[in-house]
């Protein structure tokens, strides 16, 4: 009788419904937006290599940024983007912008206006030119690699770029003293293939979490000089940068959420072996 | 009637009229209603965890129209405006003579009339003439990524895994740096192995397939562990959105202003 | 005619695909502008190419409301909203500050980020009942996950440094070894494709057409 009900309890806990499932998950990430635990963030080699690369570059170096994304991966990306926009702002390199995916341009330029919020002085065609997006994927990077100019005749606000100052002394890939590009997919792998090892440019990567554990093969190769992993990636660089802004605030539901994932996944691998266990015993006593 | 002046001048500098329509569609209203519109439009996407239901399906094809039409137009923009229609007159580009102004390019018409092969696969007897375009793409693009797929990611891929050697006969006591070594060699051969079809998967072959196995699982166990992190993300941003510019912005300190009186 | 049907095309993709391979040996200005005017006129056709991908989706929406398919009431939605954005972007372009830019950030972002939040309830439960170990390779994965998704977020840093420490060892080790298996792989595989198209053994990039 004890060992119906609790066999009974390990099923029900294993058949759980979907939707107390659901629910858990939102007060998981609910409950810590509104009472945050404040968590400390600890830094990582691949997130540190990325900030120590762009803050040890002299000022005025020549950066160029794609932010290949849209609005699905925003919330990861954004943050680390709008971080990374502001180190290259405060140290005064100069910087190129392109984007690879047809729904991101938005999204960047929305990017550049709060940063031009804190950097007034940060100007278009002075310290950065938003080539803003064109069709072709890798054509494109191989079309940077030759010139700006020719890619991007006008530049994403409609002047022609030929005549920026900035554009003066970074016109093409090979002439930028790092990249840094943000990536949802596999974008970056052209970036690599296509556009760093030909140009002979380090690059970093901001990466999704999805395609993270993709890119450490370049990590360990060199390909890459570092990663900014996800969300989590992005907390670390608005620490380093002493600016927690969106990601920091996030990542006590993260830590919520994967605690809640955890325990659950563990719990119901145990309670199924032991129902395993049980019903091969009941087994064996039928026989 | 479309002015084609005004549609080619769209985008090259605000027009005092174009400034009073930014300050419109970013003043406080105009952001208000957005706020209510994108609210709205979450709680309906997020319908579909209880079910699949008509008001999902509705935002599913709006979200499908507005993301083509947005599409669309920029692809005129970024692209075919530039890159094509000013190659070839010139006279519509604004700059037109000046320094910074476009500059006939006869050339350009030769991959116009190519990509117009690719808009006639949509008219029955006529879409073989967009084999052409494609392997003219196709085959130049082939060709220059094979070296590009040799050099830049088989050789640098392949010296690294290589490059572990030497540290698994000069690592000495550092068990660490020779367990690192051991791993990577192995695991990247092994997997590699594992791929190989051509050969049975037996004796010791097989071994060193299933040790490929086991590195793939553990690759891949880490993929989901970040791909946890990333659906999470992608959540939290949605729930910062509804709690604090919608809840928060629009209800509670609306609320508050009404009750204080102002 | 029939040769330009069939066989024109499997020789132009030979021809573009050598010339373009043979120029990266050529140190001559002809290779460079080659590479260039390629590159230019690559960017024209793609833009065609993109324009017949959305005129695909509208086509096969256009034909639902004619032959009134049930469910068509949805492809009028799509169809109105299509017309509508097309229309105000060319009129008053795409950026920040226009009804489209507008529409943009508070039609388009909010719904395509939600579609893919949802994903996280159904990782969620997904995870919960059908992550089992039943079999030895079932449990390294599972152990491999548990680790990293605890250890890469600041309560597994909370709970002990170590736990940090391993995840980022699993990432850096055992993950990058596999996943640069996967990558030769791959680079080989292309490869291999690469020279079946420029000898016009894979065709299938053509398509049909008639």
């Amino acid at each position: 009788m004890e060992n119906e009900a609790k066999r009974n309890f390990l099923e029900l806990f294993l058949l759980l419904d979907r939707r107390i499932i659901y629910t858990l998950v939102a007060l998981a990430v609910a409950i810590p937006l509104i009472w945050p635990i404040g968590l400390p963030i600890r830094i990582t080699p691949e997130v540190q290599s990325v900030f120590d690369k762009i803050e040890n570059l002299p000022e005025g170096s020549n950066i160029m940024m794609s932010a290949d994304f849209d609005p699905a991966s925003q919330p990861e990306l954004y943050p680390m983007m709008k971080a990374v926009m502001r180190h290259i702002a405060r140290k005064k390199h100069k910087l190129a912008i392109t984007v690879l995916w047809p729904n991101g341009p938005n999204l960047v330029a929305q990017c550049i206006e709060e940063v031009k919020e804190e950097y007034p002085n940060w100007r278009s065609g002075d310290d950065f030119v938003f080539l803003g997006y064109q069709v072709g994927g890798t054509i494109v990077i191989i079309g940077v690699g030759n010139s700006f100019v020719e890619t991007f005749p006008k530049d994403y606000y409609g002047n022609a770029t030929s005549t920026m100052p900035v554009i003066k002394n970074f016109n093409r890939l090979g002439q930028a003293d790092y990249m840094i590009m943000f990536e949802a997919g596999n974008s970056g792998d052209w970036w690599i293939v296509y556009g760093t090892e030909v140009h002979d440019v380090e690059v970093g990567g901001g990466v999704t979490a999805v395609v993270a554990p993709q890119y450490y093969p370049y990590l360990q190769a060199k390909q890459l000089n570092g990663i900014i992993g996800g969300l989590k990636g992005a907390a670390e660089y608005e620490m380093l940068m002493e600016h927690p802004d969106m990601a920091v605030a996030a990542m006590d539901s993260q830590s919520m959420v994967h605690a809640l994932l955890f325990v659950a996944i563990v719990l119901a691998n145990i309670f199924a072996f032991a129902l395993a266990i049980q019903k091969r015993n009941a087994a064996r006593r039928e026989k | 009637m479309l002015n084609l002046a005004i549609l080619l001048q769209a985008e090259s500098h605000l027009l005092p009229w174009q400034q009073s329509m930014a300050d419109f569609f970013t003043g406080d209203t105009m952001v208000s209603i957005g706020t209510w519109i994108a609210a709205g439009l979450t709680l309906v996407m997020f319908s579909f965890i209880y079910k699949d239901n008509a008001l999902f399906r509705l935002g599913e094809h709006l979200y499908l129209g507005i993301s083509a039409g947005y599409l669309m137009s920029l692809y005129f923009f970024n692209n075919m405006k530039p890159v094509f229609i000013y190659q070839l007159l010139p006279w519509l580009d604004p700059k037109f003579g000046t320094p910074e102004g476009s500059t006939l390019n006869l050339w350009v018409l030769i991959p116009g009339v190519l990509g117009f092969f690719i808009l006639l696969r949509l008219v029955p007897g006529l879409g073989w003439l967009s084999r052409t375009t494609f392997a003219f793409y196709i085959g130049g693009f082939t060709g220059i990524s094979l070296s590009k797929v040799f050099s830049g990611l088989l050789l640098p891929q392949f010296y690294a895994t290589i490059d572990v050697i030497p540290y698994m006969v000069t690592s000495g006591p550092d068990f660490v740096k020779l367990l690192n070594a051991l791993v990577l060699f192995v695991g990247a051969l092994s997997v590699l192995v594992y791929f190989f079809f051509s050969v049975e998967h037996r004796g010791f072959v097989g071994g060193v397939a299933r040790i490929g196995v086991y590195t793939l699982m553990v690759a891949f166990g880490a993929t989901f562990g970040y791909t946890i992190m990333a659906r999470v993300s992608l959540l939290i941003g949605r729930m910062q959105f509804l709690m604090f510019d919608w809840i928060n912005a629009e209800i509670i300190q609306r609320l508050a202003v009404i009750f204080r009186g102002g | 005619m029939q040769f330009f049907r069939k066989q024109f095309p499997i020789l132009l993709a030979f021809a573009m695909g050598m010339t373009m391979f043979i120029r990266e040996f050529v140190p001559a200005k002809i290779a460079t502008d080659l590479y260039e005017g390629f590159t230019k006129w690559a960017i024209v056709i793609v833009g065609f190419s993109a324009v017949f991908a959305i005129l695909s989706l509208l086509h096969h929406h256009v034909n639902r409301v004619r032959r009134k398919v049930p469910g068509y009431g949805y492809s009028m939605v799509t169809i109105i909203a299509f017309i509508q954005m097309l229309l105000l972007g060319l009129i008053f372009s795409v950026r920040p500050g226009t009804p489209v830019g507008w529409e943009y950030w508070w039609l388009f972002v909010p719904m395509q980020a939600t579609m893919f939040a949802t994903l996280a309830f159904f990782i969620a439960s997904a995870a919960f009942r059908a992550f089992r170990a039943r079999t030895w390779e079932a449990l390294a994965l599972l152990i491999a996950g548990l680790l990293v998704m605890i250890g890469r977020v600041p309560i597994g840093e909370f709970i002990s440094p170590y736990l940090s420490d391993f995840a980022g060892w699993i990432m850096n080790n055992p993950n990058m070894a596999g996943l640069r298996g996967v990558v030769l792989g791959v680079a080989l595989a292309q490869i291999a494709i690469s020279v079946r198209i420029i000898f016009g053994i894979e065709r299938t990039y053509m398509g049909g057409g008639d």
